[in-house]
């Protein structure tokens, strides 16, 4: 039975239940598990810790002989836990817990075997190769899966192979911007595209419908696109970034106030907001009496914080 | 606002009807994490003007401690108030500039062990008078890390991680026992918690964390180690008893003498590796209570735990394979001892 545990805690909270009927509310908010649960329980704690406890035990034995094995030995090593953890796939029921843990170990082996590569052979290739790559390669497993931890793995690979990219070649000739500028620019433009698409496509497909997703997406693009903005002001090119990120905002107050409602999304871009006055102040008080400095901070951010604390109460009441 | 757990005290005549209407909406996570970003930012600058215009208050010990407790109070003063998560924050950096100060203020006196005593009993203090539950858990935990260092420069060290194992235990099970004190519980229960991961954890960045502060070089006489594990194997022990007796199991049966040998097997396994021994009894007690946030945090603590066994120095990694393989191996044999009984017909 569902555990009522946070209702219990909210009511004690607020002082509705007294102390004489405490037994009878522990009893009726089922905290306390059956002997049915702790048989599961103890069933699950028993998998789960003894695999740990082996997985580790295995690597400890490995690395405290990794300098005697030879190259061929440590391949052999990775590709026999590849090839068993497809295997597991394979054989185990579809979009069974076990299954979607298979694909996604399978995933994480491909990157520590392009890794054992570039570490045995030393072929010179850049960091971003790896990780552009990996996320070539496990593109079909993640396409097959349907299971968003993989997809989230798989973003934050081509993620990390853009900005290393970037990094790798900072006088790329279609941009004109600095490369703090490219790179922030870069992710902020592909994150954004993939949230639109994710959430387009989340109307239709219920595997994709956990909002958490969603929220890593815009919690990425909205970081870089703050980021950029604050860059841009300390460097005083402040008139595009501004426009870009006024946009983003605006949208996310259209998407997720009028149409689907999600008060992350809103508290995001709240805090977004916040952060760019924060910084716009501290620009223009810059070489100002420190007193009027730090009191204009403390004005400026108590005010902002109210601000946001009612207009969020406000909404959360409206739309429960 | 919606509480499945009310609508069945209603129903059981236990609470009014109309205590539905007085519950107000919290705010989730994510509100609170924001609003918590401003508060402190806030709170930095309101400091910073403070120390700006009171900068030569504080190179004087008595205007230290003056200043600390006039923080403190006012901390007080807008935790006790009615208010929402932003100005909690703004009180909790207060606080912890006030508990700053006072703590440099305590590096005047002679002797450590006093200075850490002192320390400890100021964070108690704190624990039992200021009205909010991060402060709780965090002078918790500061008193116990105060209090260990005690213990290293008494000579007794990973005594306290040991020695606080059941008392976590009984906190936990006990939470809702005194609903007057249940914030107070709650606050030193998670604090507890946090606590005994840290010292009984091992190494955290190449050391533990009791000698964060001191050392135990220069000590006259240090207790053996067969102290520190004898508390954990008693602590262990006792905790699965409490577990049993508050869920009325039998001491003579055959679930209470498989559950005993267990608990003796994994401590003795374990004696080289606290954490995982710790880490296992904590999710046993989370789920005992249906507590998720202790759950998560007894998983979090043994992968934890697991990577940072890898780099301790003091056994080695062959040593340290063979001890997993041992626990690897308990768990399987108790996994197919617990199939095999659920297969039999229920037995008295």
């Amino acid at each position: 039975m569902q555990s009522l545990r946070n209702d219990l805690i909210d009511l004690i909270e607020h002082g509705v239940i007294e102390d004489k009927h405490i037994d009878k509310a522990i009893e009726l908010s089922s905290i306390r598990p059956s002997g049915k649960d702790w048989a599961m329980f103890f069933s699950n704690l028993f998998v789960w810790v003894g695999s740990l406890s082996f997985g580790l035990s295995v690597i400890f034995f490995f690395a405290y002989n990794w300098e005697e094995m030879g190259s061929m030995t440590k391949f052999a090593i990775v590709e026999v836990c590849l090839i068993v953890s497809i295997f597991t796939y394979i054989k185990a029921r579809s979009e069974s817990m076990l299954s979607k843990a298979a694909v996604l170990l399978s995933c994480l082996i491909v990157g520590a075997l392009l890794a054992l590569f570039g570490q045995t052979y030393q072929t010179g290739a850049d960091t971003w190769q790896l990780f552009a790559v990996w996320a070539l390669l496990i593109s079909p497993w993640v396409l097959v899966a349907r299971f968003v931890p993989i997809w989230a793995l798989w973003l934050v690979l081509i993620n990390l192979a853009i900005s290393l990219y970037l990094d790798t070649h900072p006088s790329l000739a279609f941009f004109v911007f600095s490369s703090t500028d490219k790179a922030l620019l870069s992710l902020f433009i592909f994150n954004s595209l993939i949230l639109i698409v994710w959430e387009v496509l989340s109307q239709s497909r219920d595997w994709m419908k956990q909002r958490w997703m969603a929220r890593l997406l815009a919690t990425a693009a909205g970081t870089c696109i703050t980021s950029l903005v604050g860059w841009n002001i300390f460097q005083q090119t402040v008139a595009w970034p501004l426009a870009l990120w006024g946009g983003f905002i605006v949208a996310i107050y259209y998407g997720y106030r009028k149409r689907n409602f999600d008060l992350f999304m809103l508290t995001g871009s709240a805090l977004s907001v916040i952060v760019v006055a924060l910084f716009f102040v501290m620009e223009r008080l810059e070489g100002v009496d420190e007193l009027l400095y730090l009191l204009s901070l403390a004005m400026l951010i108590l005010t902002l914080g109210l601000i946001a604390a009612l207009w969020l109460k406000k909404i959360q009441e409206e739309e429960v | 606002m919606h509480n499945a757990l009310l609508e069945k005290l209603i129903k059981a005549r236990l609470v009014e009807p109309i205590a539905a209407e007085e519950i107000p909406k919290r705010f989730p996570w994510y509100v609170k994490l924001m609003l918590a970003f401003s508060g402190w930012v806030g709170a930095l600058c309101i400091l910073g003007i403070f120390f700006f215009v009171f900068s030569s208050f504080i190179e004087n010990t008595t205007t230290n401690l003056l200043t600390s407790l006039v923080l403190l109070f006012m901390s007080f003063r807008i935790l006790k108030a009615p208010n929402n998560e932003f100005f909690e924050h703004l009180a909790l950096a207060l606080s912890f500039v006030a508990q700053a100060l006072f703590t440099w203020t305590l590096a005047e006196l002679k002797h450590q062990e006093a200075m850490f005593f002192t320390s400890s009993l100021f964070q108690a203090l704190l624990v039992f008078i200021m009205p909010s539950l991060f402060l709780r858990i965090c002078s918790t935990i500061f008193c116990a890390i105060s209090l260990s260092s005690v213990f290293v420069l008494l000579g007794a060290p990973n005594i306290l991680g040991t020695l606080l194992i059941f008392p976590m235990v009984w906190v936990c099970l006990n939470e809702f026992k005194v609903l007057e004190q249940f914030h107070r519980m709650k606050g030193v229960m998670y604090g507890l918690v946090v606590s005994t991961i840290l010292l009984t954890g091992g190494h955290y960045f190449g050391m533990r964390i009791e000698h964060i502060f001191v050392s135990s070089y220069g000590t006259i006489r240090e207790l053996p180690s067969w102290v520190s594990h004898s508390i954990y194997l008693f602590s262990l022990v006792t905790s699965c008893w409490y577990l049993l007796a508050v869920h009325n199991i039998r001491l003579n049966s055959k679930l209470t003498t498989l559950a005993f040998l267990f608990t003796a097997l994994i401590s003795l396994l374990t004696i080289h590796a606290t954490g995982i021994g710790v880490g296992v009894l904590l999710l046993i007690v989370a789920f005992a209570q249906s507590n998720r946030v202790l759950m998560g945090l007894s998983v979090v603590s043994l992968l934890v735990y697991g990577s940072m066994y890898y780099s301790t120095m003091e056994r080695t990694l062959l040593f340290k394979s063979g001890v997993l393989m041992l626990v690897a191996l308990l768990m399987l044999a108790c996994y197919l001892v617990l199939n095999k009984l659920l297969a039999r017909p229920e037995e008295n």
